[in-house]
């Protein structure tokens, strides 16, 4: 960390105190700020010059295996599709760049249109017909519907009775938890033989405690649920809301719509389907799309339309509140809206073939390799991604699929096996989106087909790698652990108080 | 005509509903008689050879006395009778005396009604030399060489010694080792594969330790049970880790492998029999949580026969909390959750769609198959 390469005394510039004359005449630069503000000592900052500074950040992106560097289908269900680099040069412009969150609207009708647009977009989309794009990320986005659901009842007297929400294994992690977080006690569904939620299980879970029904389709299997429509009617069946969780739309874009499912609600992830990068942690975006009876539980303010001009309308005397400040990541919004435009409807479409395609053809090469399999299904073309199994191939080698993993980063790709809980055993999923070719597809199966056949020829070699990457292996448990994971400087010399560290060095 | 030979360990499951968690050896043994158990093996063996011998076309071959002939009788079978003939209290020796003597005898199948100490006697005699199948009689029973009940066993055989081809699979003898007393943790040890008669998902699983890893999983169980707890109401803890956790939460000092009862946390009674948890329960409000065993689904009649079929009527089918963690169920997608009381009744009770308590707020739906 720069904390640790810090010098004392070691500057990037000296700034030139102001002459004697001026500091006379205005005083201090601190003198104007209030008492109160005043830093009483000095920041703990790393003391460094600007050259070793731009070494150590330089040196840090080349440890990374980022989108722009690798083949980076490994991320299934992250949709780690290109994102187009003229959509960012539409940021530059100085009427995005330089607007201020508390300009006015009347001075802010450009962007304001351009959220109006989009929200008509995800509407058009879905089929719903009201439109947030408040949330901040995809799991804001699924947050945003547990509040409308949770609203929506108390609206009916049933928020108290009304205290389960049911979901599936196979969905996003992040459904269980921010249904938790509101409060639910969360109902999980395990698949049934075929991989689909088990539907005998659901009518023994749903009654009048139900609230709601959160669900991916196609699940993180690939496997679409043709029965979708059925699930949504047992949850309505008890009045509870079904909201469809469209982080895995990449694959059914105009083709399937959350309408014609029945959905109340659902929501995009803009950063996968939409193409906006995924910031790492940083400012992601989501959509919420709902059916006009719960539009008066929408977050304010709604960018809505007077006809003439968009507006900002606050009056939602039973709205959810706000669910990140201001209005949305505007960044995102611009650069999603700018690639729907690209597209067009037909263009969208298209996506959706190409990126099931792509899948397809990718997944009968790694089925081609011994050891590997597509759990449930069997036989039956996925959507979008695949999670795939070397539960096979560790019975008889013991290399397991997280070794695999870390091995094939030795060749400059990755995967990742964070599906948890483990339902598929010895997991990986794939997700090639549109935007790769067959000739990096090829090149991305060789490569696993190549590990998998070290693993049976020279397992110690896959079992002892990484050799090509700046860092070795590290211990799970400082990821996992929350009494030894550390996420800043000031918690790793908390937690770590009798580490050496570059002040004391 | 095939031959099917039989060995039935009479002692075998014996201290389960006294809460000696074991019946190995004759201390054990005379203990769990003098506290008034009553041996379930041979009826337990009966079940599986009615099952077995009313498709006809085998004969039985087993050892004189309880350990074959008399349940053979019982059940309506004149059995040809090995020449070695078993003391009166019997050992593991006769166990394994008798199995070498049924596998001279030619013996297609061999059938040992037992427990993991029963099945590494039998490891122990005749290796990988012979197919062979358990019938569940024990305690615990971590072993995978077991069909998943009595019954089960009984239609694998029949299954097995119809198809010419004899499919088999090598399966595990697992039996636990404990350090320090009942109260001290239990190793599970590898003490052999045997071959046995393939069965599919008639055949029970080996039990699957828990990884260091799971424990704060475990926590998180533990205090799902924890914030859901009434005063006034009995709460009957069933063996296993995940439930000593939540004896450890509650500040009681639990026997890992023992049923613990629990009422407004204090210790009530620890380590059970059967006798003594009905006149605990019967008549006052009590819930039963019980941990799903990981790998093998079972829920009932594996390592907790004090939690018998008269306990679990008493106490009513809505007060039943079952717990895992996410992982253990997550292992057992796809298979039912088993029950094996030895009440045919109690378990088509309990039969049908569960939930199973997996944290704060978290509850995975499953379903309780009965065997039939």
């Amino acid at each position: 960390m720069i904390f640790e390469l810090s010098t004392p005394g070691e500057r990037g510039i000296r700034v030139p105190l102001p002459e004697q004359n001026v500091r006379n005449l205005v005083g201090e630069g601190v003198d104007s700020l209030p008492e109160g503000l005043r830093r009483t000592q000095l920041p703990s900052l790393p003391e460094m010059g600007q050259m070793r500074v731009l070494r150590h950040f330089l040196r840090l992106s080349q440890e990374t295996l980022g989108a722009d560097l690798n083949i980076d289908i490994g991320q299934g269900t992250c949709t780690m599709k290109y994102s187009p680099k003229v959509n960012e040069r539409i940021l530059q412009d100085s009427g995005l760049r330089d607007l201020h969150p508390l300009v006015r609207s009347e001075s802010a009708q450009g962007v304001l249109e351009i959220f109006w647009r989009l929200g008509q977009f995800i509407a058009e989309i879905s089929g719903l017909d009201v439109v947030t794009l408040q949330p901040a990320a995809g799991s804001a986005a699924i947050w945003t519907n547990v509040a409308i659901i949770r609203a929506y009842h108390r609206e009916r007297g049933e928020g108290d009775s009304r205290d389960e929400v049911i979901t599936t294994s196979f969905s996003h992690p992040s459904n269980a938890a921010c249904a938790k977080t509101a409060g639910y006690r969360v109902l999980t569904l395990p698949p049934d033989r075929e991989g689909y939620p088990d539907m005998e299980l659901l009518r023994a879970a749903v009654s009048h405690r139900t609230a709601g029904l959160l669900i991916t389709n196609p699940e993180d299997t690939g496997i679409f649920n043709p029965r979708i429509a059925e699930v949504v009617d047992i949850i309505h069946g008890v009045g509870g809301l079904a909201a469809y969780d469209q982080a895995n739309a990449n694959g059914i874009l105009g083709i399937t719509r959350a309408r014609e499912a029945g959905f109340d609600l659902c929501h995009f992830n803009l950063h996968k389907t939409f193409s906006t990068p995924h910031a790492s942690g940083g400012p992601a975006a989501g959509a919420c799309a709902a059916k006009a009876e719960l539009s008066p539980f929408l977050p304010i303010p709604v960018v809505s339309h007077d006809g003439q001009k968009p507006v900002l309308d606050y009056d939602r005397p039973y709205s959810i509140g706000k669910v990140s400040p201001f209005y949305g990541v505007v960044p995102n919004v611009v650069r999603a809206y700018a690639w729907i435009r690209s597209l067009g409807a037909e263009g969208l479409r298209l996506v959706a073939e190409t990126a099931v395609l792509n899948n397809n053809y990718l997944m009968d090469r790694i089925l081609d390799i011994e050891g590997a399999s597509a759990p449930y299904a069997t036989g039956r073309r996925r959507l979008e991604q695949t999670r795939y199994s070397w539960k096979d191939l560790t019975e008889e080698t013991a290399v397991t699929s997280s070794e695999i993993g870390v091995r094939a980063s030795d060749f400059a790709v990755h995967y990742w096996t964070s599906h948890h809980p483990h339902v598929v055993p010895e997991p990986f999923t794939l997700e090639p989106t549109e935007s790769y070719s067959m000739a990096e597809l090829d090149e991305y199966a060789d490569i696993l087909a190549a590990v998998a056949h070290e693993a049976r020829s020279n397992p110690k070699m896959v079992r002892n790698a990484p050799y090509q990457q700046s860092i070795h292996r590290i211990d799970p448990g400082d990821l996992d652990d929350p009494e030894r994971w550390v996420t800043s400087w000031r918690a790793y010399n908390r937690k770590y108080p009798n580490r050496p560290t570059g002040h004391s060095r | 005509m095939t031959a099917v030979g039989l060995i039935v360990n009479p002692c075998a499951g014996i201290g389960g509903e006294v809460g000696l968690h074991g019946s190995d050896g004759p201390v054990l043994q005379t203990e769990a008689r003098r506290r008034g158990a009553l041996a379930r093996a041979s009826a337990r063996a009966e079940v599986a050879l009615r099952r077995l011998l009313m498709h006809g076309g085998s004969h039985l071959v087993t050892v004189s006395g309880e350990m074959g002939e008399m349940a053979a009788r019982r059940s309506d079978v004149i059995p040809h009778l090995v020449d070695y003939v078993p003391g009166t209290r019997t050992t593991a020796r006769d166990t394994i005396f008798a199995a070498r003597a049924l596998r001279e005898a030619g013996v297609d199948l061999l059938m040992f009604v037992g427990g993991d100490g029963t099945a590494r006697d039998v490891v122990e005699a005749v290796g990988q030399g012979i197919p062979t199948l358990g019938v569940p009689a024990g305690v615990k029973v971590y072993s995978a060489c077991y069909a998943i009940t009595p019954a089960a066993a009984g239609d694998i055989a029949h299954t097995f010694l119809a198809d010419a081809r004899r499919p088999t699979s090598l399966r595990e003898v697992i039996d636990i080792e404990i350090d320090g007393g009942s109260v001290g943790r239990p190793r599970p040890r590898l003490f052999g594969v045997l071959v046995v008669a393939e069965g599919c998902d008639r055949l029970q699983a080996r039990k699957l330790a828990a990884p260091p890893s799971g424990l704060e999983a475990v926590g998180l169980v533990a205090s799902a049970v924890i914030s859901n707890i009434e005063r006034g109401v009995r709460y009957v803890l069933g063996p296993g880790g995940t439930t000593a956790a939540i004896s450890t939460a509650l500040g009681c000092r639990s026997t890992l492998l023992g049923v613990d009862v629990v009422q407004d946390g204090c210790l009530l009674k620890s380590d059970v029999s059967e006798r003594e948890l009905f006149a605990l329960v019967d008549g006052h409000p009590t819930v039963v949580i019980v941990a799903v065993i990981g790998g093998q689904g079972f829920v009932f009649g594996r390592g907790n026969q004090q939690i018998s079929a008269r306990v679990l009527r008493a106490v009513g089918r809505e007060n039943i909390w079952l717990v895992a963690d996410e992982r253990k169920l997550s292992e057992l997608v796809g298979m039912p959750l088993l029950i094996d009381t030895g009440d045919d009744e109690v378990d088509d009770l309990l039969a049908g769609p569960v939930r199973v308590l997996t944290g704060p707020l978290s509850t995975w739906m499953s379903r309780i198959a009965s065997y039939d």
